[in-house]
């Protein structure tokens, strides 16, 4: 029988107390004696075959008869207000069959006092009008028809300036969100430790605005079925966009349908509603047809999204043998006009190291910029980023090793709360990381000549451990073969693989007799975001629960049929095993025996524990090579090492760490929205003069995670791993090129222009 | 993009008539650069002239005298292939191999690379650029990473050929035909400054068609090196670049041409620098002074200084590596 | 258009739109006519008027590689491309690739070694390196990257990519 318990759960560094309903059974943990056949196994992906053939079909490539085309109209202004619009001409065009803008559209309420379709324009690409077409070319046309007067308001994009008294407002409620001193956490006195320390160093960072730029852009179609609305949308979560949307248009929850099956790429720019699908539903009401809107790449650059830019004062101080004594933060965020808040930049620096004094300021701003929602890691990213160049520099200050420094000020307890951690393997990450790339032998200050090589290494920590509520289901049909059931969705990670895993581990089926259907909000229970790591460790241990519960249907009635007792019985590759009998039947036989009657085994995630602390863990370290004379920075070895918990598919993990890697370089190297401050307009809203890594900027990488069951977090022990790999290496990078050219670059990215320019101001080389 | 007519050419003098028949006509060969600027609303052409149906424009060969003469859409994937070039003319195909993408290289022509539109972010963008009709460049006291360091005086956009550097250093020239007669132009004297409304950067008149580019036979043992600094490691264009063409006799440089792409608004030829070089030894010391002169008259903007330092370390690195290669 | 009707029209050549015109065009070996604007990209009538939609838009201005196709064999970005200027070549999409019996070797490389994560980007992937098996049974590294160093992986997946690629390259080699 399921209960309501209250758990904690963290979502991106956030910790909130929920209720959540929970199965009434305990699971005891896989550990790490559990013999396992499957999890844990490399396998390949399910729906590969779709996704190689062309024929796996996004929301992008769906095609339903009849179906229009939508095209937004953007603000061409930072900020402006809309004096007169006059759409008739574009409205009366053949082929065009609806415009919506702020003069028809009903006042559905936005961002705070804003609404769907405002007067008010607060950033370059704020949706103005949209066009409903037979055709791309025809919306286009009838968009070139829409006559708008603006009357442009004076605007700031840059959140040091929107900071100041007498800025430009975007928001009645002031440009600061919260309090002038942001979100602050403290703990200890940090006026007191930087007093006992021997060296106290301050410095300023900044790291970029990035864009997620998934290749497939925001994109929906929308459909009535009569009062009921069916959404494709390609989303991070499609319970939260049925909910959100089901609100925002005042329907019953199971009138709206959401589906995502395939879906090409999030990176946090997918969680929630946006401005889009609820757009695509009014015209497809208005019309009576099936609306497809999906962003151009310039939409995407300018409206998808962004990890916000932030400037980061921070400051420490050290004793002479390396004991850290005080960290402060004080970080800017610039969130642009509706970004919900700033990330947890400071995150690491409350939790990495043991560290008495800590103190910690996140600012969010608004600005009359793009929308900032998370990306990968928000936050704890860009925070890493000061927090480990600073340590890289403290430690070369006191001449200690930085792996020995890091080590000097390791956290064996959680430093926020004292508790104990339910496992961490930082420390064997450092010693795996270090001895793959032969940290202890690097060849130091022997650098001349112009290319030279330099060393570096940062650590990380992020959430883990994923909480309810997820939800699924287990049929088993008459052949033997068994459908799992979530809505849950696959952005690329591997979801749907490693859940016919764990369904099949834990019913003792083969993975290729478990089907598993996700992605559409009314084929499968209620599934959480896709974000935060938490997919496989909140979903993992539902699915597991199903499939249990299910088995244990499967073995009571085969002990009835076979007249044994149930708990003679077991379950393993597809067949049913007595310890009384020596023959062997298939599940299928059994199964067949009940014909249609099903069996359903339902499951839920568990409560998380109240007295252990939930973290991933690692290290990365980077070997790079810098031309001192043409400032190339070539990236060439990263050994990666993290403590994930279990690893269920060692293929696919393999895959997550590297691509975070490579996100994590153009971080370091190339990406970044650059706007014009004059105009307040991006200069590089495209996918050419935003930079994003090629095959040929990848270095080679070396994951060797650190595999061991986290017996407390869950039920199967994984703990997540979508964020973690993105977190070190920027910094890594950044203190490998110091390493190289004595050089160190404190804004983000490592940029040829940046470099050399030190070079030249330093007079060095 | 606006709806156009579309024209199989057949002929060059076809395809001139319908030039000057249609004011509102551009020629189509590889597109990829037509069809970004008609996609972003930088160009409205009403008829699109397509030359690819026109035979024998796509040839490469050698004319009695040894000279290259390559037809204006040949793709640079394939000029860059052909055994002729690799042979005598080898800069040409290391510079393409640097250029842009496999398919971009698949797909776009000799002549439309050198009459490629600039890629500077306020002509590609919605701004009010000098270029678009505007009253200054915003590039010179805006974002000026990637703007030139010469010549920028009223707009600080660059030439982003890689071919366009190489070719100049190999003394190539165009063929132009219009419908009254046929005229060869030194590419040196090809490219010009920006004018306002007329972002083309080259002498080409809009009724007026290249129907060859002639690259002159090198001297034996002649060597080229084309080095590209690109924001990553491929598939981008020059933050700056240096295309260099070295002859020697015995020790002695006999001469010498060094181009320098990416940093101004034509393929900037540092002849400063090559007359330091011609006539001498090359040592070590000398091809510092050369690297050093390559960049005089340079004039950086707020925040492209470091082409400055970089178009010498290239030109510095390039020269140094032709030397010692010849040595082997 | 009526100032160009005269000179245009004495001259010998085939002038179609800019309406909608019958384009003929072959594409994985089957013909196909279809009623589309000069103005039409080839990427546009692969998805939308044939319904062949592995090949994806992303950027539509031949900045990510998502929309490769082979045209005589020769990969090229579809977005870039006029459908009217297809007619009489020889067009190869993702759908075309999978033998009659099965999938490509690359395709079964691309799944056995994991060589996508999103799989946004793999058609134009797998094309890019279709076009160089078809002449080189047996690249080196190098070569990989260099024939894929025009298709951008958001999600990173390229050292997988260039895995998959390597070992269809050694199958080759042995076989």
């Amino acid at each position: 029988m399921p209960r309501i318990v209250r758990t904690k759960v963290e979502f991106e560094g956030e910790v909130r107390e929920r209720m959540a309903v929970v199965e009434e059974d305990h699971i005891t943990p896989w550990g790490s004696g559990t013999p396992l056949r499957i999890v844990g196994r490399s396998y390949p992906r399910t729906g590969g075959v779709e996704v190689v053939t062309g024929k796996a079909t996004y929301t992008a490539d769906v095609q339903l008869p009849g179906m229009l085309y939508c095209r937004i109209m953007r603000s061409p202004h930072p900020h402006a207000e809309i004096a007169s619009i006059d759409y008739v001409k574009a409205e009366s065009m053949s082929g065009v069959r609806a415009v919506l803008c702020h003069a028809n559209a009903p006042g559905i309420r936005w961002f705070g006092d804003s609404l769907l379709f405002d007067r008010i324009l607060r950033y370059e690409g704020e949706e103005v009008a949209a066009v409903a077409a037979d055709d791309e070319e025809i919306a286009d046309g009838a968009l070139s028809l829409i006559r708008v007067r603006y009357r442009e308001l004076p605007f700031v994009v840059e959140a040091e300036e929107a900071m100041k008294p007498g800025a430009v407002q975007i928001h009645p409620g002031g440009n600061i969100v919260g309090g002038p001193d942001g979100e602050v956490y403290r703990r200890g006195n940090v006026r007191e430790g930087f007093a006992k320390a021997d060296l106290v160093v301050e410095e300023r960072y900044e790291t970029p605005a990035a864009v997620h730029n998934c290749l497939e852009p925001h994109c929906c179609v929308a459909m009535w079925a009569g009062d009921e609305l069916v959404l494709w949308d390609s989303t991070q979560h499609v319970y939260g966009i049925r909910n959100e949307v089901a609100a925002t248009l005042g329907l019953p929850l199971n009138k709206v349908r959401v589906i995502s099956e395939f879906i090409g790429g999030g990176f946090g720019c997918k969680q929630g509603v946006g401005k889009h699908e609820i757009i695509a539903a009014l015209l497809a009401k208005m019309t009576g047809r099936p609306v497809k809107l999906a962003l151009s790449r310039r939409a995407e650059n300018l409206a998808g999204g962004v990890r916000h830019p932030t400037i980061q004062y921070l400051k420490a101080g050290v004793r002479r043998d390396g004991t850290l004594m005080a960290l402060q933060l004080r970080s800017i965020a610039n969130i642009g006009a509706y970004g919900m808040g700033g990330s947890e930049v400071g995150g690491p620096i409350r939790e990495l190291y043991r560290c008495p004094n800590v103190l910690t300021e996140q600012i969010a701003i608004h600005t009359n910029l793009g929308p900032a929602t998370a990306f990968r890691a928000p936050g704890y990213m860009e925070g890493m980023y000061g927090l480990e160049s600073m340590m890289d520099q403290i430690a070369r200050g006191l001449g200690i090793d930085p792996l020995q420094f890091r080590l000097l000020n390791y956290a064996e307890k959680d430093p926020m709360r004292g508790v104990s951690y339910s496992s961490k393997h930082l420390d064997k990450a450092y010693r795996t990381g270090a001895s793959i790339i032969g940290w202890e032998s690097r060849p130091g200050g022997q650098n001349a000549g112009a290319r030279r090589r330099g060393f570096g290494m940062a650590s990380q920590v992020w959430g883990g451990g994923g909480g309810p509520p997820a939800y699924a289901i287990v049929r088993l049909n008459a052949d033997g073969t068994a459908d799992v059931l979530t809505g849950t969705q696959d952005i690329g990670t591997g979801t749907k693989t490693v859940l016919s895993q764990i369904a099949a581990e834990e019913l003792g089926f083969k993975v290729e007799d478990v089907r598993v259907t996700i992605g559409d909000s009314r084929a499968g229970p209620y599934a959480p975001v896709s974000a935060g790591s938490m997919t496989v460790p909140s979903m993992g241990p539902a699915v597991r629960a199903a499939a249990r519960s299910a088995r244990e249907q499967l073995l009571n009635l085969a002990a009835d049929l076979l007249r044994v007792l149930a708990t003679e019985l077991s379950v393993k590759e597809g067949k049913i095993k007595s310890t009384a009998r020596p023959r062997e039947v298939a599940v299928g036989e059994i199964t067949g025996r009940i014909g249609d009657f099903m069996i359903i085994g339902q499951g839920a995630r568990g409560p998380n524990p109240s007295d252990a602390k939930v973290r991933t863990f690692g290290a990365q370290f980077a070997e790079v090579e810098v031309d001192v004379e043409t400032g190339d920075v070539t990236v060439l070895r990263v050994a990666a090492v993290h403590d994930f918990g279990r690893v269920i598919n060692p293929l696919t993990l393999g895959n997550q760490v590297e691509g975070g890697i490579v996100q994590g370089t153009g971080f370091a190297l190339m990406e970044e929205r650059i706007v014009d401050s004059p105009t307040g307009k991006a200069l590089n809203a495209n996918l050419e003069a935003y930079k994003v890594p090629t095959m040929l900027d990848v270095p080679s990488i070396e994951s060797h995670p650190i595999d061991l069951p986290d017996e407390i977090c869950n039920s199967i022990g994984a703990k997540g791993a979508g964020e973690p790999p993105i977190i070190p290496t920027a910094p890594a990078i950044a203190n490998a090129v110091f390493d190289a050219t004595g050089i160190r670059i404190r804004s983000l990215p490592i940029t040829r222009d940046k470099l050399l320019e030190e070079i030249r101001r330093n007079a060095a080389f | 993009m606006r709806p156009f007519e579309h024209v199989d050419a057949t002929s060059v003098s076809d395809a001139i008539a319908l030039l000057k028949a249609e004011p509102d006509g551009t020629i189509i060969a590889g597109g990829t650069d037509l069809l970004d600027l008609m996609k972003d609303g930088l160009a409205s052409p009403r008829v699109l002239i397509n030359v690819k149906t026109i035979d024998g424009l796509d040839r490469i060969e050698a004319d009695a005298a040894g000279h290259l003469i390559i037809g204006p859409i040949t793709t640079l994937a394939r000029l860059a292939e052909d055994a002729r070039v690799r042979q005598d003319f080898l800069l040409l195909s290391e510079a393409i191999s640097v250029t842009a993408s496999p398919q971009l290289r698949n797909m776009a022509t000799v002549a439309g690379n050198v009459c490629q539109r600039p890629r500077c972010w306020y002509y590609r963008g919605t701004f009010d650029c000098f270029l678009k009709g505007g009253n200054s460049c915003l590039a010179v006291g805006g974002r000026s990473r990637d703007s030139g360091i010469f010549g920028a005086a009223e707009c600080a956009a660059v030439n982003p050929s890689d071919l366009a550097p190489a070719l100049l250093a190999l003394g190539a020239s165009v063929v132009i035909e219009n419908a009254k007669r046929r005229r060869e132009v030194p590419l040196e004297s090809f490219f010009t400054a920006p004018q306002k409304d007329r972002p083309g950067f080259t002498v080409l008149g809009r009724d007026e068609m290249i129907v060859e580019v002639k690259v002159p036979k090198q001297p034996v043992g002649s060597r080229g090196i084309y080095l590209k600094a690109m924001e990553r490691k491929t598939w981008s264009f020059a933050q700056a670049s240096a295309a260099i063409q070295l002859s020697r006799a015995e020790a002695r440089v006999t001469d010498v041409r060094i181009i320098l792409g990416g940093v101004a608004p034509v393929p900037w030829r540092a002849s400063a620098a090559e007359d330091v070089l011609r006539g001498k030894v090359p040592t070590g010391e000398l091809i510092e002074r050369v690297a050093a002169t390559a960049t005089d008259g340079a004039h950086p903007l707020g925040q492209n200084g470091y082409k400055v330092k970089l178009a010498k370390a290239l030109v510095k690195r390039g020269l140094a590596m032709l030397v010692d290669n010849s040595r082997s | 258009m009526s100032r160009s009707i005269p000179s245009v029209r004495a001259l010998a050549v085939r002038k179609r739109g800019p309406g909608k015109v019958t384009l003929r065009l072959q594409v994985n070996g089957e013909e196909y006519a279809v009623l589309a604007e000069p103005r039409r990209t080839l990427l546009d009538v692969l998805r939308k008027d044939l319904g062949l939609t592995g090949a994806k838009k992303v950027c539509d201005r031949g900045h990510c590689g998502a929309c490769t196709v082979l045209v005589d064999g020769i990969p090229i970005y579809s977005c870039l491309k006029l459908a009217i200027e297809c007619e009489g070549k020889r067009i190869e999409t993702i759908e075309g690739l999978s033998f009659p019996d099965g999938l490509h070797p690359l395709q079964k490389a691309f799944i056995e070694h994991d060589a996508f994560q999103c799989g946004f980007c793999t058609p134009g992937q797998i094309m890019s390196l279709k076009a160089l098996f078809d002449r080189n049974p047996h690249p080196s590294a190098d070569e990989i990257r260099s024939a894929v160093a025009g298709n951008l992986c958001r999600c990173g997946a390229y050292a997988k990519i260039l895995r998959a690629a390597q070992a269809v390259s050694e199958a080759h080699a042995k076989g």
